[in-house]
């Protein structure tokens, strides 16, 4: 089995790098969400791999569809709610029927994004979830 | 009791018995063998019916992820094209299993705009299935 030559989440994350004033390293991140500190400001988009649908092998050749999915997480400022969510809609249309290198495609899991309510931290936060399909 | 996964078997074409060209993309295969059955049942012969054989036939279908590149694939559209007799080897385990000389029948393709395109082989064969290795 060959591995995509960039992960589904980095694939994910170079799409949105330099849009929506999203900057790699910035307020976009490839990982899991992280803690508002220094560096890391609650206005940020967090792109994180969340396994995916089994494989289906290919007879023979070990090759096999995979379809890997990517939570992408945007997280807002508080009281800035609308906000967020805006960027999530623009995300969501980013990303659907994107075709990332070395990947057959990527398609959204949802219509639209999901709310994921505030935490004890009351920032604003939805995902959209992905599925990036791959032939390897 | 052992049991065989399907994904490590494999499918090789070709003109003859060389098997020299791996047809990949396979998702699945159905190999099959079946002879005609003849009634031999006859008045005061008991309340049992009784048969044999007849001719055999034997078909071989195999559904594949469309991928335009790959040679095994094209090479089988190319058969259904022309006619001609194309020789395919199924091994289940990828050791184990048999090949004989077939016709391409039927060559179709599906696609859904959120699934994969597929195609589809059916094949018949043209003589007796020769067991391998």
């Amino acid at each position: 089995m060959a591995e995509p030559s960039t992960a589904p989440e980095a694939a994910v994350a170079a799409r949105l790098n330099g849009q929506f004033s999203l900057t790699s390293g910035t307020n976009l991140f490839s990982g899991p969400e992280r803690m508002v500190s220094s560096g890391i400001p609650a206005a940020s988009v967090f792109c994180a791999p969340y396994g995916g649908l089994p494989p289906v092998p290919y007879l023979g050749n070990s090759a096999d569809v995979r379809s890997f999915s990517v939570q992408v997480l945007v997280r807002g400022n508080p009281d800035k709610r609308d906000a967020a969510l805006t960027l999530a809609r623009q995300i969501w249309n980013r990303l659907q029927r994107f075709a990332p290198s070395g990947y057959i495609d990527c398609l959204c899991d949802q219509s639209g994004p999901v709310d994921l309510g505030m935490g004890n931290d009351d920032l604003p936060r939805f995902s959209i979830n992905v599925s990036l399909r791959y032939s390897g | 009791m052992a049991v065989t996964a399907g994904y490590p078997g494999d499918i090789y074409e070709s003109a003859n018995t060389s098997f020299s060209v791996a047809v990949n993309g396979v998702t699945s295969v159905d190999w099959s063998d079946e002879a005609d059955e003849l009634d031999t049942s006859y008045l005061g012969g008991g309340q049992n019916k009784t048969s044999i054989q007849g001719m055999k036939s034997s078909g071989c279908s195999l559904t594949c992820n469309y991928d335009p590149a790959d040679t095994g694939q094209t090479a089988l559209r190319a058969r259904y094209a022309d006619g001609a007799v194309v020789y395919i080897r199924f091994r289940a385990d990828g050791t184990n299993g048999f090949y004989r000389p077939f016709r391409v029948f039927s060559a179709s393709m599906s696609s859904s705009t959120a699934d994969l395109v597929t195609q589809t082989f059916d094949l018949r064969g043209q003589g007796a299935a020769v067991a391998v290795p």
